[in-house]
């Protein structure tokens, strides 16, 4: 029998990749649905090309048609685990590097079930708004590192600070998303 | 750094964008493996990593990525791989006789030895008796283990030759669907061609006796705004095998002769020519036949055979 579309967008993330393991299609356009904004849209702020972006898309979700077994290994949430590797899968492209981790080797810890809309647009707004307060040479020296995947090295020249004093400032940036949350 | 002693959550950080160079990330790598506390302040900072991700607007892509990525997945669709069943089966019988327990049992009654000999005596048949047990459960596992790898692969085989045939008669029946569309189409194009009231109807005669003698005639139904057009011919002499009649349109604006298609008469001197590629909206003021050479000509060749405005 059929399962209506809405039976789905309700599932777990676990319980979707089960399904996607037994070959139901329903369930990755399922997951496809929920994650595929998040994926392009941190694909296209590193990358700024929408089809360098479609192309991590595509292979992201092809690869979790693929092999479901290892998300369901993934530590902790799908969500999250999809924005931390589709960042650093453009920032290796935009590097022309091969990709350095393997699927199950990055752990999340994350309070959020980011399977639930409520929650991920709850995320965004939180954490937009404690960007919004730091100083602007401190989102200027984090944006450099997470979105155009500078060393602190190099950020240290362009902004004219010490290499060390990048780092701190990207360390803070993460401890106050972390605020986050905490909230 | 060894374990005993972490790196700074700023390291962590920088490590987690994957920002350090390849040493420096080996190093680093190897040390949260082996280290609880730091790979858990890494995991924590990759939480950070991900809330940052969802802090950027959002962006929807376009349909088609959505509709590339169901087209690749319906491509690749899941079966699930006889192999697999085969190691399932396979690990299901070794894990039977590997955690097969016999019993430690020990009798320690000086005074009732014949009574606990056979109590030993029993306890040995038993074991033999449970180890027969476990050995023909065992087989028993493995042979439908195999029976049920070989059902699968039978009925593999089975969904996909019926998936075979019946995506062949789906394409034939698509063919034929075609083909009915494409004659039902010209069916509607000739029927309406000739119930035409603007449409032309000119008669042709010929120049010449047709066949027994009898005079050859023709007779067009011409519609110039659909660029449909009937011809039907009866008594045309017979002509060479390397020869064809050919109908020419006469424009009425006095440019050339346009071909209007060839034909072979039958053995009883009837010819057609039925709804001929034609340009749109030429309006006639006569039609001719001629004869021509092979598969027909670009201009007349004279004598004209039918005519007729």
């Amino acid at each position: 029998m059929e399962i209506p579309h809405t039976a789905y967008e309700l599932r777990d993330d676990a319980t979707l990749l089960t399904q996607v393991r037994r070959g139901d299609e329903a369930a990755i356009a399922s997951l496809y649905d929920r994650y595929a904004a998040v994926v392009y849209a941190v694909a296209l702020r590193v990358l700024h090309h929408s089809s360098s972006a479609e192309e991590i898309l595509e292979e992201m979700f092809v690869e979790i048609w693929r092999r479901p077994e290892e998300f369901l290994d993934v530590r902790g949430s799908l969500g999250a685990w999809l924005a931390v590797v589709t960042r650093n899968r453009a920032i290796n492209g935009l590097r022309r590097r091969p990709s350095r981790e393997m699927v199950a080797e990055i752990s999340l810890a994350s309070i959020y079930d980011l399977s639930n809309e409520t929650e991920r647009t709850a995320l965004a707004e939180k954490t937009r708004a404690e960007v919004a307060k730091l100083p602007v040479e401190q989102r200027r020296a984090f944006g450099m590192a997470f979105f155009d995947g500078l060393t602190h090295a190099e950020i240290a020249e362009i902004i004219g600070e010490s290499p060390a004093i990048v780092k701190l400032k990207i360390r803070d940036t993460l401890l106050s998303l972390r605020k986050v949350s905490l909230i | 750094m060894s374990a005993a002693l972490h790196y700074e959550a700023s390291d962590l950080a920088m490590f987690a964008m994957q920002l350090l160079d390849t040493d420096a990330h080996s190093a680093v790598a190897g040390h949260v493996r082996d280290c609880a506390f730091c790979r858990q302040e890494l995991a924590r900072m990759q939480g950070d990593l991900a809330a940052c991700a969802y802090g950027i607007e959002m962006q929807s892509p376009p349909i088609a990525v959505r509709e590339r990525v169901m087209r690749q997945v319906s491509r690749e669709k899941k079966i699930v791989p006889i192999e697999q069943v085969e190691r399932f089966a396979r690990k299901e019988h070794l894990e039977r006789t590997e955690h097969f327990e016999e019993p430690t049992l020990e009798f320690r009654t000086r005074s009732h030895r014949p009574v606990a000999e056979s109590i030993r005596e029993n306890l040995r048949e038993d074991r033999l008796e449970k180890r027969s047990d476990s050995r023909i459960l065992g087989n028993l596992f493995l042979w439908l283990g195999w029976a049920t790898a070989i059902g699968f692969g039978i009925a593999g085989v089975r969904l996909y030759q019926s998936s075979e045939d019946l995506r062949v008669r789906l394409r034939t029946q698509t063919g034929q669907v075609d083909q009915l569309k494409a004659d039902a189409g010209s069916s509607r194009r000739l029927l309406d061609t000739m119930t035409d009231s603007t449409a032309q109807q000119i008669l042709l005669s010929g120049t010449s006796p047709g066949l027994d003698g009898a005079p050859s005639e023709g007779r067009v139904i011409y519609a110039a705004d659909k660029s449909a057009l009937i011809f039907l011919a009866n008594n045309l002499g017979p002509i060479q095998p390397d020869k064809v009649y050919e109908l020419w349109l006469i424009p009425e604006n006095g440019q050339d002769p346009i071909p209007a298609g060839t034909f072979h008469p039958d053995t009883r001197g009837n010819g057609s020519v039925i709804l001929p590629p034609l340009p749109r909206a030429i309006h006639a003021k006569a039609f001719g036949v001629t004869v021509e050479d092979g598969n027909g000509s670009q201009t007349p060749t004279m004598p004209i055979v039918l005519a007729g405005s």
